[in-house]
């Protein structure tokens, strides 16, 4: 169990308070749903589509769209200015939606590097399963 | 601000006294209707360091109470200790262990040197000639229940037991002034030290435990039969059921809910008085015409929605495995949103932190669970195939 609950359900938007990192935070409460989740194997530019519609609804991004992200621009520290938790929080969305894990180690780090990057590391991943 | 109002608060509590002093401060005639003078002893006696926002505005003393400045989680063998400073926004770092008797009498004393009027009076319907009649019953909702529906919580359907005691032991782990919760399977038991020697004990049951009675439950935790060795209690066992209630509307025409009259989840993070105050301060806003009813509503509902993963996570142990675990599983900024949240730092915009493990709760003690199984394999395959371990 767990999610947002009966009064999570009940209610609506939260007042948020001032947040640490560079980027402004929409009210919670609003339940994430993706619906295309498979990754198609040519199909890169759906999947970074998809991707970015991630990140701004997991991560509730206010003054942010899909389409103000740019493929190859940083994601942390410059660029967008994600931290860690971010990442953390992403890392949770991806697994959920792609059912691809992102650990800490080195090469999944890089995968977080821009949006190309995770396109990339998704379509790596979903290949070497299908040929397992 | 808004023409003096007459206003009807049946109910002397903390939230009926808090709301009567607020609004007695800002111009109206308040009457409180309370049927136990001078108050007497309930449950809810720990109280949360966010809780101080309203008490200071009211400007009540907390002298003679004893200190709070953490809670220790106990299972089985294991322990976790949160000390409110660990706090994302360390505001407020303490709170204090209340004997409700006296803690409400001395609320009730800052409302009528406010110049609040107490009537002796049970009440079981709405008293006229008034603009404003509030519902500050607590769980009773003598007239909650003839203006509005309550609904219980699907998961939520918990049953308590308490009595005081007096030469309790302190739990190994706890510092002076700490709540305990002792988590077994199907319940817990809480552990509140009052004044002196006095203790409050409480058995809480799921319905997967109804029936327990409180000395069979003792007898099964071991952990807490050592403390009560040599322990006497001071008096009957209280019950209390059907308490997690909330309901469809807080105010109508010249009505309003506030408390666990207008809504209550479960007393395991002690959250129950700062829901009583921050809604007796906001609805006095309503009253005086400088909060609308549904902002009144909609901030209560906001702050319970931020507490109930973390409650639903007690239960189904969630919140223990991202408590019991070793520093480099767990992201640091976690535990300081868990403590933000056990501190009831729910209100005006919670930290960053605690709205995220208030989200993520369930998918963060995944990870936590799956991490520390991986890293038991791990070590038990280096084993089996007799490499050396590292140092």
């Amino acid at each position: 169990m767990g999610g947002t609950g009966v009064m999570g359900a009940m209610a609506g938007t939260v007042a948020m308070g001032a947040t640490a990192g560079t980027v402004s935070r929409k009210p919670a409460g609003r339940k994430l749903v993706i619906t295309v989740t498979r990754i198609e194997k040519d199909n890169v530019d759906e999947l970074k589509n998809t991707i970015k519609v991630l990140i701004c609804e997991a991560l509730q991004l206010e003054d942010v769209s899909p389409s103000d992200i740019e493929d190859d621009a940083p994601l942390f520290g410059e660029g967008l200015g994600l931290d860690s938790v971010d990442a953390l929080e992403l890392a949770i969305e991806i697994e959920k939606q792609f059912g691809v894990r992102l650990t800490r180690d080195e090469k999944d780090r890089e995968a977080f590097a821009s949006v190309s990057a995770l396109a990339r590391h998704l379509m790596e991943s979903r290949k070497g399963r299908s040929d397992a | 601000m808004t023409a003096p109002k007459r206003v009807a608060i049946i109910g002397g509590g903390p939230s009926g006294s808090a709301l009567a002093t607020f609004c007695a401060r800002a111009g109206h005639q308040v009457t409180v209707f309370e049927r136990h003078m001078p108050a007497v002893p309930v449950v809810g006696e720990s109280l949360l360091p966010f809780g101080n926002r309203v008490l200071d505005l009211l400007g009540m003393s907390t002298e003679g109470f004893v200190e709070k400045s953490g809670a220790l989680f106990v299972r089985g063998e294991q322990a976790v200790r949160y000390d409110f400073e660990e706090s994302q926004r360390p505001l407020y770092t303490r709170a204090h262990q209340v004997e409700r008797s006296v803690f409400d009498q001395r609320l009730r004393e800052v409302a009528q040197h406010s110049g609040v009027t107490f009537c002796h009076q049970e009440v079981s319907s709405p008293p006229p000639g008034f603009d404003w009649v509030v519902d500050a019953t607590g769980r009773r909702r003598v007239l909650g229940r003839r203006w509005t529906t309550y609904a219980g919580h699907p998961q939520l359907k918990n049953a308590a037991v308490a009595r005081h005691y007096l030469g309790v032991r302190r739990p190994e782990g706890a510092a002076a002034g700490d709540i305990t919760i002792f988590s077994f399977d199907g319940g817990w038991f809480w552990l509140i030290p009052l004044r002196g020697d006095l203790t409050s004990v409480g058995l809480v049951t799921t319905p997967s435990r109804r029936g327990l009675k409180f000395d069979e439950a003792v007898g099964q935790c071991d952990a807490l039969g050592e403390l009560l060795r040599d322990a006497t209690s001071t008096g009957d066992l209280s019950g209390h059921r059907d308490f997690t209630e909330y309901a469809e509307r807080f105010c109508g025409p010249g009505w309003a809910l506030v408390g666990d009259a207008a809504l209550f989840l479960d007393p395991v993070f002690s959250s129950g008085v700062l829901f009583a105050l921050e809604g007796a301060e906001r609805l006095a806003r309503v009253i005086d015409g400088r909060l609308s009813p549904e902002e009144y509503e909609r901030e209560m509902r906001a702050a319970a929605s931020l507490i109930e993963p973390l409650i639903l996570g007690f239960y189904s142990g969630d919140f223990f495995d991202l408590g019991f675990v070793s520093a480099e599983h767990q992201e640091p900024a976690l535990r300081k949103g868990v403590v933000s949240l056990l501190a009831g730092d729910v209100f005006d915009g919670a930290p960053r932190m605690a709205q995220v493990v208030s989200r993520r709760l369930a998918d963060l003690a995944f990870r936590i669970r799956r991490s520390n199984a991986e890293a038991t394999l791990a070590s038990a395959a280096k084993g089996s195939t007799g490499t050396a371990d590292a140092p």
